[in-house]
């Protein structure tokens, strides 16, 4: 899962996803900004079939808590 | 997993590795048709469409072929839309288009319109999008109505209507290009419930006055068109279409899944905008037109009626026939014997469509791509203008490799589902619509029934004689004006400049007394060819420059364009001209153009590459008028 979410955010930022980590977060990537963050939103639940909230969508703000809320849904 | 179900689950995998591999390959090379064939592939096959629309525009950036035509589209809109940016260049591509954009920032489009000096105007678009949200255009329809807009409909569809035509007013005060104004919508759920749709008083009555008020505007400032954005929520359902999560928390109302069917629809008219509009389907028959072969089932067993399947084939051969009414031209390519295909239509009591409808018929053993090459060669229209149906996929890629400029639709084998297919791009939608179009496969047939008089008749003059041709010549009015911008869009061979001109820049032109505008209408004794000539000339001192002069093909080779140019010269010698002249661009198609001076005793003056500047003296004798054409002149100078 790690790996396919890190694909899925090299592809919004534009980014290697190698350069994607645990450290990858709204507040430390320019790029991750309100736009970038509805564009990752919607690629998550195509990519995984799920149905985010708006209150997830508002804790989603780093690589860790993608990946945990993303864990909690499937 | 058994080693056998990877291999099935792999498979699409791969042929989106290889459709991938193609368009980049394609994109490298720089080659046009190769390029929309491979985005076309594989946008239709891709298994997310944002993600397939995101690697085109970055593949397309990286390779940044030169060879594609670049289409400036300026977007302004009250909500967050920028979504739309990839599927939009993606799609662009399958038009051969490289699509760029200006996005104005989240809701500024008051200001980008009323600031003379606003990116907007300084990026010099080729087409803006108005896309407004219909509450900030018209709160009062849409919320408190029961207490604000129920008893106020003419007052409130005034006031929206103006608060529109205010924006757009100055807007063309700056900038010319067209402008795609997204329609109001209708609410969801409207304030009276289901008695909305029956009560005078409904807001889905109101909402259409507006949307009818708004049309009449579009149509009256010329080049604005309205995007009736219901459409593609009909299409694609409103659970697909509006995410109320992403309304809320960012302003984004459009679903992430719908930008590809928004950017499609806008994709109909950069297409129209850009002159790719298709003009003539090709269609093959067996399983096509109706199911089973007639050399194996019969002109009588072939399925074609009221029973499925062959109502579904029924239904087919109407939209064919629709297309036909808009202007379309028809024709068939069938490997087939002709005798049998064509007593289908003549003898199937099931048939919708006879052969009367089909301009041009190529029936026979030979391969398809040749009938196609002929066709096109016959009715005189460039392969990119063409589309070719055929349930075959060998007939298909045949086709496509062999004439890599023609659409190529391949039918599904559910014969329920051609229409979609058929008509799902839009690719034939044009913006406008005219009495040629309506007409135009009955003057095919008119201009056939000519080219067999002219190989009975003995010398040429004879043939000019026998078509007993009457010119009317009329400066452009606003009767005409659709049609004149119409012909600046779609002439490509007897044209000598190519310049496109919209309705609105020709309403400005006719109103200058520096241009001299010219419409000639063709009658003979065939019928009524329509408006086919144009001449737009601009006077600098004492010469007189065509800066425009094109004919439809429809009657090339008549010595009709020698009235177009005395017209000129007379008119010119009466107001004191010098001399009257005009270059010619040349471009692929214009060849039969090139030596419309020549012919004339015009003299060249000035070549620039391969642009020729001609002139005619005045002082000259006058061009002669050929005795054999009659000339009704109600042009006001």
């Amino acid at each position: 899962m790690e790996e396919r979410i890190k694909a899925i955010m090299a592809d919004i930022f534009l980014l290697d996803p190698s350069e994607i980590g645990a450290n990858t977060s709204m507040e430390s990537l320019p790029q991750w900004d309100s736009l970038a963050h509805i564009d990752l939103i919607g690629a998550l639940e195509e990519e995984f079939d799920v149905m985010f909230e708006v209150d997830d969508f508002e804790h989603m703000t780093d690589f860790q808590s993608v990946l945990n809320k993303l864990t909690e849904k499937t | 997993m058994s080693s056998s179900d990877r291999a099935e689950v792999s498979q699409p995998q791969d042929d989106a590795a290889k459709n991938r591999e193609s368009v980049v390959a394609a994109l490298s090379a720089g080659d046009v048709d190769q390029i929309r064939i491979a985005a076309r592939r594989f946008l239709q096959e891709a298994a997310s469409p944002a993600r397939a629309a995101r690697f085109l525009r970055g593949a397309a950036e990286k390779a940044a072929p030169t060879e594609l035509k670049p289409f400036r589209v300026g977007i302004l809109s009250s909500f967050t839309i920028d979504m739309v940016h990839d599927p939009l260049i993606a799609h662009g591509l399958t038009e051969g288009l490289a699509v760029d954009i200006y996005q104005a920032g989240y809701d500024q489009y008051h200001q980008e319109i009323l600031s003379p000096d606003s990116g907007l105007y300084r990026y010099e678009p080729d087409a803006i999008l108005l896309a407004v949200d219909e509450r900030r255009w018209a709160p009062e329809v849409y919320d408190n109505y029961l207490t604000e807009g129920i008893d106020q409909h003419t007052e409130l569809a005034e006031m929206v209507v103006s608060r529109v035509r205010d924006l757009i007013t100055t807007l063309r005060q700056h900038c010319n290009a067209p402008v795609l104004l997204h329609a109001l919508s209708y609410p969801r759920h409207p304030s009276l419930g289901i008695l909305d749709s029956t009560s005078e008083s409904g807001q889905r009555q109101l909402i259409a006055r507006i949307n009818d008020g708004l049309a009449e505007l579009a149509r009256d400032a010329g080049a604005i068109y309205l995007v009736d954005v219901d459409a593609i929520v009909q299409t694609i359902g409103y659970a697909s279409w509006y995410d109320s999560r992403l309304d809320f928390f960012a302003r984004s109302p459009i679903a992430r899944s719908a930008f590809d069917a928004l950017a499609r629809y806008y994709l109909r008219y950069l297409r129209a905008l850009s002159g790719y509009s298709r003009k003539c389907l090709i269609v093959d028959l067996d399983n096509t037109l109706w199911g089973g072969i007639v050399g194996e089932d019969g002109i009588m067993g072939v399925q074609v009626g009221s029973e499925y399947p062959g109502n579904a084939f029924v239904a087919f051969q109407q939209a064919v026939r629709a297309l036909r009414d808009r202007g379309v031209v028809l024709a068939i390519a069938s490997k087939n014997n002709p005798a049998d295909a064509e007593a289908v239509f003549t003898e199937n009591p099931g048939m919708a469509l006879t052969l009367d409808d089909f301009s041009a018929r190529e029936i026979h053993w030979e391969p398809k791509s040749l009938s196609i090459s002929r066709i096109a060669e016959k009715l005189n229209l460039g392969l990119r203008h063409m589309v070719f149906v055929d349930d075959n996929p060998a007939e298909c890629a045949e086709v496509e490799q062999a004439l890599p400029a023609v659409t190529v639709i391949r039918l599904p084998a559910q014969p329920e589902k051609m229409v979609d297919t058929l008509l799902a791009d839009g690719l034939f939608d044009a913006l406008q619509f005219s009495n040629e179009d309506a007409r135009r496969a009955e003057l095919y047939r008119q201009r056939d029934a000519a080219e067999k008089l002219r190989t009975e008749a003995g010398s040429l003059e004879d043939y000019y004689r026998s078509l007993e041709m009457k010119l009317h010549l009329t400066n452009v009015t606003a009767d005409n004006l659709a049609r004149a911008s119409q012909m600046t869009q779609k002439t490509t061979q007897f044209n000598t400049t190519t310049r496109i001109y919209t309705e609105a820049e020709l309403d400005t032109l006719r109103n200058d007394t520096q241009w001299k505008t010219l419409t000639m209408r063709v009658v003979d004794k065939f019928g009524d060819n329509g408006i086919v000539g144009l001449m737009l000339a601009k006077c600098d001192g004492d010469y007189y420059d065509i800066d425009t002069m094109l004919m439809s093909c429809r009657v090339i080779n008549r010595g009709v364009e020698t009235a177009m140019l005395r017209w000129l010269a007379d008119l010119g010698r009466k107001e004191g001209a010098r001399a009257i002249g005009g270059w010619i661009l040349p471009t692929k198609r214009n060849v039969p153009v090139r030596d419309l001076f020549e012919r004339h005793q015009f003299e060249i003056v000035q070549k620039r590459g391969d642009d020729v500047l001609w002139q005619l003296d005045l002082s000259e004798p006058k061009i002669d008028l050929p005795d054999w054409l009659e000339i009704q002149d109600t042009t006001e100078v």
